[in-house]
């Protein structure tokens, strides 16, 4: 398939195809760099050295999601060596990033021992500041009270996080509680009020970064992937200059950018899912087992204050 | 065949070999040690005897096993733990008998002797996979708040059960509860008393548990919706 675009209908960078081969993506991790209003990614594939040389970077970090300790289906009986690998992947980096966010499902069935597993591997992580949003496999059983024991002590409500970082404001939420039927995620009243409160602070030119595991804009909600009040907790953030939305739990990688917002979900380290559509229904979806890892590859996503347009580069590896 | 089906053969079958490899095990030492050379001979029978009804019944036990576990020959947890004394302790079996078979007479003490704690060491494997396999009909059947009081199948609780599966279990059975990650729940031919003690403890890593966060009222509704889905 050539790497290059047939059609740009939208003067985006991307056309159907490319669209297309860009979902059928599976990773690792997401690097992230924020420079000023600018926020780019790339994935860390193996052998890119330079990963985190994004020129003019003030601070990178790095974003996983769905982990899922404890899955061993057909699609990846090896979710703990997958994991591992990305691990790797983000202790290669020559620059380190600031730090960490796992967006969600860290746990496949919400077992003690999955959490267990999940603490003692990223013991092997050089970065130590992780922060998380659950993802609705780490609240299946409980209702998230021993995710919030173990990674949302810091959080207030049912997992809500913010924090500063070089001058950019990050926003943690948990939409994965009470979903709907259908799947679709739901934030809520009381937190959507504390972020109302938590961005008054806020100046408008300041970045903002808001991550949470189900996307917040409509992915396709035929198969719940899409949050049903995800578009108040958006016309919050319609003030600032630079959004940037950051989701997992479609385990593919999506992109979009509305007015002042980039949105971007990130790949699974455990397994992939069907493009949207493309299948009966939602789910681990088995590949070649040598496809699983030479999927990787790598992405930009640029912002700039100047330019309210999202530049896409992808191309498969293999 | 329905799982139900292969769930009875399997815990019939089972006994078979934890009884009778011992109780083989146990006459061949009498065959070694009695005095009388004609009982020492009836007691040889009677351990090979023994010996082959058990393999048989550790055989038709596996195959049944294995149609439980969709073809799972190790899987994770207890059944993990039960594989992997099931398998040695069936090969090993297998094996001995195969050769005594073969060597009849002919075997020297010494061989008989070997045969004897290889032997041993297969029943004791037996034991083992049959302890992990009672820890998990334990599991199964531990049990459940109020699952003796009958569930209601009428509309507002079905309906109940079906916004709760949509809730919780959709997403792994499907919508629909064909399945996907999860089973196709159609069909399901369990009581009311197992469900709910599914529903509540979960299967040990493949699905969730619920008991903590669905009370007993919400698991009937399921169980409802689940029984209205047999139609």
């Amino acid at each position: 398939m050539p790497n290059y675009l047939l059609h740009d209908h939208n003067e985006d960078g991307v056309d159907r195809r490319g669209f297309l081969k860009c979902m059928a993506w599976a990773g690792t991790g997401m690097l992230w760099a924020a420079s000023g209003g600018l926020v780019a990614s790339r994935l860390l594939r193996p052998g890119s050295a330079n990963a985190a040389e994004i020129p003019g970077a003030d601070f990178t970090f790095v974003q996983i999601s769905d982990s899922h300790i404890g899955f061993n289906k057909e699609a990846n009986k090896d979710v703990l060596g997958t994991f591992k690998e990305a691990i790797a992947k983000i202790n290669a980096l020559p620059a380190a990033p600031d730090f960490i966010l796992h967006t969600g499902d860290l746990s496949h069935l919400s077992e003690p021992e999955e959490f267990d597993t999940l603490e003692q591997l990223l013991k092997d992580c050089k970065t130590k500041q992780i922060f998380y949003v659950p993802g609705e496999h780490d609240v299946l059983n409980d209702n998230g009270k021993q995710y919030l024991e173990r990674f949302g002590k810091a959080a207030k409500g049912s997992g809500w996080l913010s924090f500063d970082h070089k001058g950019t404001h990050f926003v943690g939420l948990n939409n994965v509680l009470n979903i709907r039927e259908g799947g679709l995620g739901v934030l809520g009243n009381d937190q959507l009020a504390w972020m109302a409160d938590d961005l008054k602070a806020v100046s408008d030119s300041t970045p903002v970064v808001v991550f949470a595991h189900i996307p917040l804009w409509e992915v396709y909600p035929q198969w719940g992937w899409g949050t049903e009040d995800g578009g108040r907790a958006l016309e919050q953030l319609k003030r600032f200059g630079s959004v940037t939305v950051l989701n997992g739990h479609i385990h593919q990688v999506m992109k979009k950018v509305e007015g002042n917002a980039t949105f971007h979900t990130a790949l699974s380290t455990a397994f992939p899912q069907p493009a949207p559509g493309t299948a009966p229904k939602p789910g681990p979806m088995k590949v070649d087992a040598g496809k699983l890892r030479s999927v990787l590859g790598i992405t930009d996503v640029t912002y700039s204050e100047g330019r309210h347009s999202l530049a896409v580069v992808d191309a498969p590896l293999a | 065949m329905n799982r139900e089906i292969w769930l009875r053969i399997h815990g019939g079958s089972t006994h078979f070999p934890i009884v009778l490899l011992a109780v083989s095990v146990l006459f061949d030492l009498l065959a070694s040690f009695w005095p009388n050379e004609s009982r020492r001979e009836g007691f040889r029978h009677a351990g090979f005897l023994s010996a082959v009804l058990g393999l048989a019944g550790a055989i038709v036990a596996a195959v049944s096993g294995i149609a439980i576990s969709r073809g799972k020959l190790l899987g994770t947890g207890l059944l993990l733990r039960h594989h992997q004394f099931v398998w040695p302790g069936i090969a090993l079996a297998l094996s001995l008998i195969v050769w005594r078979l073969i060597a009849r007479h002919r075997a020297s003490a010494a061989a008989f002797r070997f045969y004897l704690g290889g032997m041993g060491i297969a029943s004791a494997c037996i034991f083992a996979a049959a302890y992990y396999g009672g820890e998990m009909v334990l599991a199964a059947d531990a049990p459940a708040q109020d699952s003796k009081a009958p569930i209601a199948l009428d509309a507002n609780t079905v309906a109940t059960g079906r916004h709760l599966f949509l809730m919780n279990c959709a997403h792994c059975h499907a919508d629909d509860a064909t399945g996907d990650e999860g089973p196709d729940l159609h069909g399901l031919r369990k009581t009311d008393a197992r469900l709910m003690a599914t529903i509540q403890n979960g299967i040990k890593g493949e699905m969730p548990r619920f008991g903590q966060k669905l009370n007993d009222s919400d698991i009937k509704a399921l169980i409802a919706y689940l029984k209205s889905l047999r139609a």
